[in-house]
């Protein structure tokens, strides 16, 4: 009971404070230089195509440092995981855009308006497309450590740095690359909104791929978006033969499993592994790689072994010893009172903005709520309509899955945000709809992270439970209600919250578009919320459609998905 | 006739470039009312035997014939219990045991009725509608057995049905079996088992088929002239074992001085 009221509290705290931190931003005006309209020339490709990969690279080191420290600390601090992971799961399922704004202010603002700033901006904003399922992989790779494994650690005194390096580090590898890789699908996903800052009528472009390809398809310039696109693909498929399958080969074996067979022949399938290993030539390659690697390797050790020296000799020390409990009281003192100040501030600052009598529009947020939910669920059913036979295709025959994954992943990819004036203009040409438009775009935000689920779920389907189906025969409608389906269940419960998650953000930019200079609407808490930003500028409006939308997604994540989850993980999990 | 009976089989995968024989020139035969143990090494190939007599997977050479004809497809009178039971959790006893029953289409009652009476036969009687993960690890390898039975086999294969208990329920249920084998009731005619504890073998078998590892050959067939019941602790009892652990010894020396 204290465990839920902890959680439930750090929760709506969190809430709080990011609310108030978007309400001191939209009370400021901003001025700062940057780019309103990008050359569009194909001689600034190689150029746009370097700058968004070096966002992208610096967003995912921040993202990987955030993972490893927030997963490490929430899984081994004792009582952390109950304060820190209902504040991992709002950042999850926040449609972040909305709230770009008050990251914006607050790094152009550290940078006195200078590009710098803009550009940091958008790194962040790309990390919190990459950072929250790469900490929840550190968190559960850390908590189903083996307990054997981790007695053993115990037993042989595995401290500090060792222990990072040698239990820590290995035991969150697999899923931290296997993380990494969708992270970076997400990252690509989102670009061209990180690319592209819009604050009141400020509209913003730092000179990249995404906004190369959002400028060119809002212009019409297919060919060109073509183009960009076609280079962005290319970054991607390098990115997936040269850096990602070797990695994943090599990360299997950090699993904790049984199936060594299995892994050693995976092991053998990664072209580039291979030639690593056999071919002569890569001999300079790799003695130059190892010598790079040593030469910075002994500073690198060498300042670590003085801090670490340095810091067991103060812990050693007597002061230190009778000074701890009282600077530790202190510290922790302290941090509660300036909590508790800023909580008071956010708390009373919101409270003036929503205590002002509510303008007309107001009244219809739960309307537009609910038409925006119903196009979610819409897309959700057509979503789970050919991601589950097809995951389950794919995910029986390894074949058919070591072929088609990669190519999901670049599909996956693909911003779809960028095409979408495209897609769009000929849709509503064709059919008249920008509703269906809006599910469409909709669609592609959410399809994916089913998909993915799916497939790692139908894959870990034991090999004897399929022999057992085949030995009795069992087939069709029978094989999928009695097996197929209740063994996939927890991971269409996983898949489901990341993609309604991935759904809310899709919406904010899914339900008002421009598209040669014509602007296309539909009725929805995503219009809502655009046309608040850009026409109105209404403080108070944008608040609380906010409000009503961080409310909506996290009484249905509470109520439904929570409880859907725990029942499943109860009933559904296969013990081996 | 004989129930079943191999030819030369031979089972080798394609590995990279390298092909890796797994099993070679395995033939023997399980006669009707013969209980047949295989006895190896691990990675000598036995559960991939297992997996070719039920028709899980095909011979790269060889034939296997069931009742003088050639298995092609799944093998309907054969039927397997595994060594990780292989249940699924969330279907309750009644329903794992009935599955195979109705996948063959039979009508609910029926194939309830069928599960129910086999549910009993391996002393699960009163557990019906309880979970695989409320049962001890003994009790869901009754599970496994009963819903093996259910569909009336002439071969039942087990690959190393019991290695996952502990060795009091492993007894037990050892005994069990040979007594639902000696059955004359169940349509059971002959038992096929994997194992790698050579008692086990002997106190359970009337036919030990000896296999060396790499590629997977049989070494000996031993024919057990032991009465039932069996004791471990009787002279005979250990002769037996002896001989045939003198046998395994001697192979893996034989292959040791090859490598060197």
């Amino acid at each position: 009971m204290k465990d839920k009221i902890k959680q439930y509290a750090s929760s709506v705290i969190f809430i709080i404070l990011l609310f108030a931190a978007l309400f001191v931003t939209l009370q400021k005006r901003l001025h700062f230089g940057g780019v309103v309209d990008l050359p569009t020339e194909v001689s600034n490709l190689p150029a746009y195509a370097f700058y968004s990969f070096s966002r992208m690279l610096a967003a995912y080191v921040l993202a990987f440092i955030f993972s490893i420290t927030y997963g490490m600390t929430a899984a081994l601090k004792r009582g952390a995981d109950k304060i820190m992971l209902p504040i991992l799961d709002i950042l999850q399922s926040v449609p972040v855009l909305g709230f770009f704004p008050a990251a914006v202010f607050f790094f152009v603002n550290l940078m006195n308006g200078s590009r710098i700033g803009v550009e940091m901006a958008s790194i962040f904003l790309i990390f919190t497309s990459q950072a929250w399922n790469m900490t929840f992989g550190v968190y559960e790779s850390l908590t189903t450590i083996p307990k054997d494994v981790r007695d053993a650690g115990n037993v042989y005194r595995l401290v500090g740095i060792e222990r990072f390096k040698r239990l820590l580090m290995p035991s969150c590898t697999s899923k931290l690359v296997y993380n990494s890789i969708l992270s970076w699908a997400g990252g690509w996903y989102f670009l061209v909104a990180c690319e592209i800052i819009t604050i009141g009528s400020v509209n913003l472009r730092l000179p990249g791929l995404g906004s190369f390809l959002l400028q060119t398809s809002q212009r019409g310039e297919i060919g060109l978006t073509l183009l960009g696109l076609a280079v962005l693909i290319f970054i991607i498929v390098v990115m997936d033969v040269m850096l990602w399958r070797p990695l994943t080969v090599w990360s299997q074996k950090f699993r904790y499993e049984f199936a060594a067979a299995a892994a050693a022949r995976q092991y053998h399938r990664s072209i580039l592994l291979r030639l690593f290993l056999r071919v002569r030539s890569f001999g300079p390659v790799k003695k130059t790689l190892h010598g790079a690697f040593m030469v910075l390797r002994s500073p690198g050790a060498l300042v670590g072994g003085v801090t670490v020296g340095v810091v067991g000799v103060v812990k050693r020390s007597s002061v230190f010893g009778a000074v701890r409990p009282y600077a530790r009281r202190f510290f922790w003192t302290a941090f509660a009172i300036f909590s508790a100040y800023l909580i008071f501030l956010a708390a009373s600052a919101l409270v003036g903005v929503l205590s002002r009598p509510f303008p007309v529009e107001a009244y219809r947020i739960p309307g537009a709520l609910a038409a925006s939910g119903a196009r979610l669920a819409v897309a959700y059913v057509i979503a789970l309509a050919w991601t589950i036979p097809v995951a389950v295709k794919i995910g029986h025959s390894s074949r058919a899955a070591r072929l088609m994954t990669p190519v999901f992943e670049v599909v996956a990819s693909v911003p779809a945000t960028a095409l979408f004036p495209l897609m769009a203009f000929y849709v509503v040409t064709y059919t008249g709809s920008p509703d269906l438009v809006a599910v469409l775009l909709v669609l592609t935000g959410m399809q994916w992270y089913l998909l993915f689920n799916l497939l790692a779920g139908v894959s870990a389907i034991p090999n004897d439970m399929k022999e057992v189906a085949k030995l009795h025969q069992v087939k069709r409608w029978l094989y999928w209600r009695r097996i197929v389906l209740p063994a996939i269940f927890p991971s269409i419960i996983t898949g489901s919250i990341t993609a309604w998650g991935g759904g809310w953000n899709a919406l904010i930019i899914a339900e008002y578009f421009k598209f040669r200079g014509r602007t296309f609407s539909v009725f929805g808490i995503g219009s809502f919320l655009d046309q608040a930003t850009y026409r109105t500028g209404n403080t108070q409006l944008i608040l609380l459609a906010l409000i009503g939308m961080v409310g909506v997604i996290f009484t249905i994540n509470r109520l439904f998905w929570r409880r859907l989850y725990n029942e499943a993980a109860k009933r559904f999990t296969i013990e081996y | 006739m004989s129930l079943l009976e191999l030819k030369e089989v031979t089972k080798s995968y394609q590995f990279e470039d390298t092909e890796v024989t797994v099993l070679e020139k395995i033939s023997f035969v399980v006669e009707p009312r013969e209980f047949v143990c295989l006895v190896g090494p691990s990675g000598c190939g036995k559960s991939t035997l297992l997996k070719m007599v039920t028709g899980l997977s095909a011979p790269t050479a060889g034939r296997f014939l069931y009742r003088g004809r050639e298995i092609t497809g799944i093998n309907r009178e054969a039927a397997m219990v595994f060594q990780s039971f292989a249940l699924f959790p969330w279907l309750t006893v009644r329903q794992n045991v009935a599955l195979g029953l109705e996948a063959l289409g039979l009508p609910k009652p029926e194939y309830e009725r069928k599960a129910d009476y086999y549910i009993d036969k391996v002393g699960l009687d009163g557990q019906e509608e309880a979970y695989p993960r409320e049962l001890s690890g003994g009790m869901k390898q009754r599970v496994g057995l009963a819903r093996a039975l259910t569909v009336e086999p002439e071969l039942l294969c087990m690959d190393e049905p019991f290695s996952a208990l502990d060795a009091l329920t492993a007894t037990n249920l050892r005994e069990e079996v040979i007594d639902l084998w000696q059955d004359k009731t169940l349509p059971l005619k002959a038992i096929l088992m994997v194992t790698h504890s050579i008692e086990e073998a002997v106190f359970m078998a009337d036919k030990i088929i000896v296999m060396s590892t790499r590629p997977g050959r049989v070494t000996k067939e031993i024919e057990v002239p032991l009465t039932r019941p069996r004791n471990m602790k009787e002279e005979a009892f250990m002769q037996v074992t002896d001989e045939i652990y003198s046998l395994i010894v001697s192979r893996a020396e034989e292959s040791k001085g090859e490598a060197i």
